[in-house]
């Protein structure tokens, strides 16, 4: 967990017109790592998100990308400089092929290595390379989510935002997800910060863990001190306070 | 068979002109999800940019038509800016409000500028008349039909092939998708603003010198147009298309066997009862994702 962060937030603060949603965010995360958000509904975790996007303008304090502020840029010129984003829900192209759907994902390059790339997201999810034609909106809820985290990997991108990866998957479709996403981080050096609901197993597989709570950082640490710690085992897990109850 | 030939010839004709409408509205609705009542003016502005230059500046038709879809696409760049982008992410009302107001600035404009009266235009293809078996067809009926095929093929083509044309599909099936994969809406918004704009210019420019010109001309077109986009499924442009040649046809069946009042009744009976099987429209999809 040594070296410099690949993204840092610093006092940010966000929301939407008059209501404050963010209320002063600040932490940093390193290359190859993953970092799990969890915090109750409204506590601002998709806002955090969005705001380091930039689709939700940070009204105060610094987000900077490898050392270099990026808080007054739009979301293209963020996806340029190396952040991307998978946000929650469906966030796909239903009515065009898998494959459309991965040249769409490197709109903003402009180089010759696309072709490349998106035969590389094939043999990473090996579950879309027998479905290249298939068009987006008739593969499975996990087929779904993996074309759009490698949709959000054509990009090459340093960070990657995943906003409820999770979402409405079956448990074994979750697991592979979740074991995609760490091998992701561990095998390109990618910074994944995702927010799950699914939090004891977004846990498991995260080397921290940050929880949200009224718009501030209430704790952070390890996935494995979050996981043992009794007030977010008691508030956000569901979990008795003392690890060894039974 | 000559008049059913004729009759043929007039249905796709004003198939034509519906189509090339109704795709311009049936486009900024399915991308931007803004629905354009004004439109028809913009029909309406380009058959007067046609008429200030044939008859002010005395240009010939042919050289007018290249100039007026010039005129016209850049009408749709001021358009754009001054009204659209505003409203783009604000709530439907404010944006029917915004077209709605556009649509009624730019009809009364027209009779300050122009007076009332109609106004006609000679295209020198109306009074060529080419024979097709025993039917006699002018030669700027042709020209419509022809300048058709090529508008949508163009259409196809930029929205199937090109970079600009896939932003455009995108946004249309996920706005937030394509905002995450780098897709300027703002851009894009404005490209298909001046896809529709260029269309309807190609509409008036056509079929303005087969009838006349007039502040109010939009409104009796606007609302075959407005019936092809509800019956080919809101937003859906090819649905649009394919609709609005089928009332176009349908009118020119009913007038052939019956006064031409008549023609009305069936094409909006025709729409109900579409809708009442298809809610959607005949190719509408159920649900936007």
């Amino acid at each position: 967990m040594a070296g410099e962060p690949v993204l840092q937030l610093q006092d940010v603060h966000a929301g939407y017109g008059e209501i404050r949603i963010l209320k002063g965010v600040s932490f940093a995360i390193e290359p190859g790592t993953v970092t799990s958000v969890i915090g109750a509904n409204g506590a601002g975790k998709s806002t955090l998100l969005k705001t380091i996007f930039g689709m939700v303008q940070a009204s105060d304090g610094a987000i900077r990308l490898d050392g270099r502020d990026v808080t007054g840029l739009k979301s293209e010129e963020r996806l340029q400089r190396g952040i991307a984003i998978v946000p929650q829900g469906r966030c796909n192209f239903p009515l065009m092929s898998v494959q459309e759907n991965l040249e769409l994902g490197a709109f903003i390059r402009r180089d010759g290595d696309i072709k490349a790339d998106i035969e590389a997201m094939y043999g990473l999810f090996s579950s879309l390379d027998a479905k290249r034609k298939v068009i987006a909106g008739n593969l499975s809820g996990g087929e779904q989510q993996m074309l759009e985290i490698a949709m959000a990997l054509m990009t090459r991108p340093r960070v990657m935002l995943l906003d409820e990866p999770s979402l409405g998957l079956s448990p074994r479709m979750l697991d592979y997800v979740f074991s995609s996403i760490r091998d992701l981080a561990r095998g390109h050096g990618t910074a994944i910060l995702m927010v799950e609901q699914n939090a004891v197993q977004a846990l498991r597989i995260s080397d921290r863990g940050i929880v949200i709570e009224l718009g501030r950082v209430s704790h952070q640490g390890s996935g494995v001190e979050m996981l043992s710690e009794p007030d977010v085992r008691r508030a956000y897990l569901g979990l008795p306070a003392d690890r060894n109850a039974p | 068979m000559e008049l059913l030939l004729n009759q043929l010839i007039n249905g796709l004709t004003a198939g034509s002109e519906y189509a090339l409408i109704a795709a311009g509205l049936a486009l900024i609705f399915g991308v931007l999800e803004v629905v354009n009542f004004a439109h028809g003016e913009f029909y309406m502005l380009s058959s007067y940019y046609l008429y200030l230059l044939m008859t002010r500046y005395n240009l010939p038709y042919v050289v007018a038509v290249p100039l007026v879809i010039v005129a016209m696409i850049l009408s749709g760049v001021i358009f754009y800016y001054l009204v659209i982008r505003r409203v783009l992410s604000r709530s439907w009302q404010l944006q029917l409000i915004a077209t709605l107001a556009l649509s009624i600035v730019m009809v009364n404009t027209a009779i300050v500028l122009s007076g009332p009266v109609p106004k006609y235009l000679e295209s020198p293809l109306n009074s060529q008349i080419v024979q097709i078996g025993m039917a006699s067809i002018s030669v700027q009926r042709l020209v419509v039909l022809a300048a058709t095929a090529i508008s949508f093929a163009t259409l196809y083509a930029v929205l199937k092939y090109t970079r600009i044309g896939k932003a455009m599909r995108a946004v249309a099936q996920n706005r937030e998708a394509a905002a995450a994969v780098g897709i300027s809406v703002e851009k894009v918004g404005l490209a298909t603003v001046v896809a529709g704009c260029a269309l309807a210019g190609v509409a008036g420019a056509l079929i303005s010198p087969l009838y006349t010109i007039h502040p109010g001309m939009a409104a009796l077109v606007i609302i075959k147009a407005f019936a092809a986009v509800i019956v080919g499924g809101f937003g859906n442009v090819t649905g649009a298309v394919l609709a609005a040649f089928l009332i176009g046809l349908l009118e020119a069946l009913v007038t052939t066997v019956l006064p031409s009042e008549y023609a009305d009744a069936f094409v909006f009976g025709g729409m109900i009862l579409v809708l009442l099987v298809r809610p959607h429209g005949l190719f509408g999809r159920v649900a936007r994702s």
